[in-house]
């Protein structure tokens, strides 16, 4: 079986931490505008480097701390290795990976045919979240399904 | 195509547990095989073929429509 890159079984617990203290944390600031001061980058050679936020002014990076919470923490779920990680495993992956693929490009071609203007921004924010979201949880699926046939076998 | 992994598992009385165990897979893979949902590699059907003391054509066999 030729081995994929995946993380050991037990980080996956860590996986779920960082992916659900993220979407707290970029709920907070997408919706309620919250942000953490320590993570101004306005002063110093950071302030500098990146220049003032296009849209406000004020750069502030509670925003990426929080989407790279959410993709690392959903790199980790999806990716690490299942308790005994064999070929079958291995192939369903990859069928869960073309499913998650196809439904992630079709949910943005409607986007970008029906969502327009700072709505689409909106969309665009989700998105870079949802391919790794719909093949984990089409994964998780076809591993419940497969798991609950043979309960009733 | 087909596969006789589930009467060759049971002439050795052999569970699907022991199986997998006994070729490091997960008891669902050995199912999906029996089901004959999953198609194992070439490599897992050797070791399977082993596992029962049997030949690989013994154990699976292209039907009709694999031809």
């Amino acid at each position: 079986m030729e081995k994929l890159l995946l993380f050991p079984n037990r980080v996956r617990p860590l996986g779920w931490v960082l992916f659900l203290s993220a979407v707290v944390l970029g709920l907070a600031n997408m919706y309620f505008e919250f942000s953490w001061a320590v993570l101004d980058v306005n002063k110093g050679w950071l302030g500098e480097f990146y220049g003032e936020d296009f849209f406000s002014g004020n750069l502030n990076f509670t925003d990426e701390f929080a989407a790279l919470g959410i993709i690392l923490g959903l790199l980790v779920l999806v990716f690490s290795a299942e308790k005994r990680e064999d070929e079958w495993s291995a192939a369903n992956r990859l069928r869960a990976l073309s499913w998650a693929v196809w439904l992630h490009y079709f949910i943005l071609i409607v986007a970008i045919i029906g969502v327009h203007g700072a709505a689409f921004f909106t969309v665009l924010v989700y998105n870079m979240f949802t391919l790794l979201l719909l093949f984990g949880l089409r994964f998780r699926y076809l591993v419940w399904k497969a798991s609950k046939q043979l309960e009733e076998a | 195509m087909k596969n006789r992994v589930k009467a060759g598992r049971g002439a050795l009385m052999l569970t699907q547990i022991e199986l997998a165990d006994k070729l490091s897979v997960s008891r669902q893979t050995i199912h999906s095989i029996e089901a004959g949902k999953y198609v194992p590699s070439t490599v897992l059907a050797l070791k399977l073929a082993l596992a029962l003391n049997q030949t690989v054509e013994a154990l699976f066999q292209l039907e009709e429509e694999d031809r």
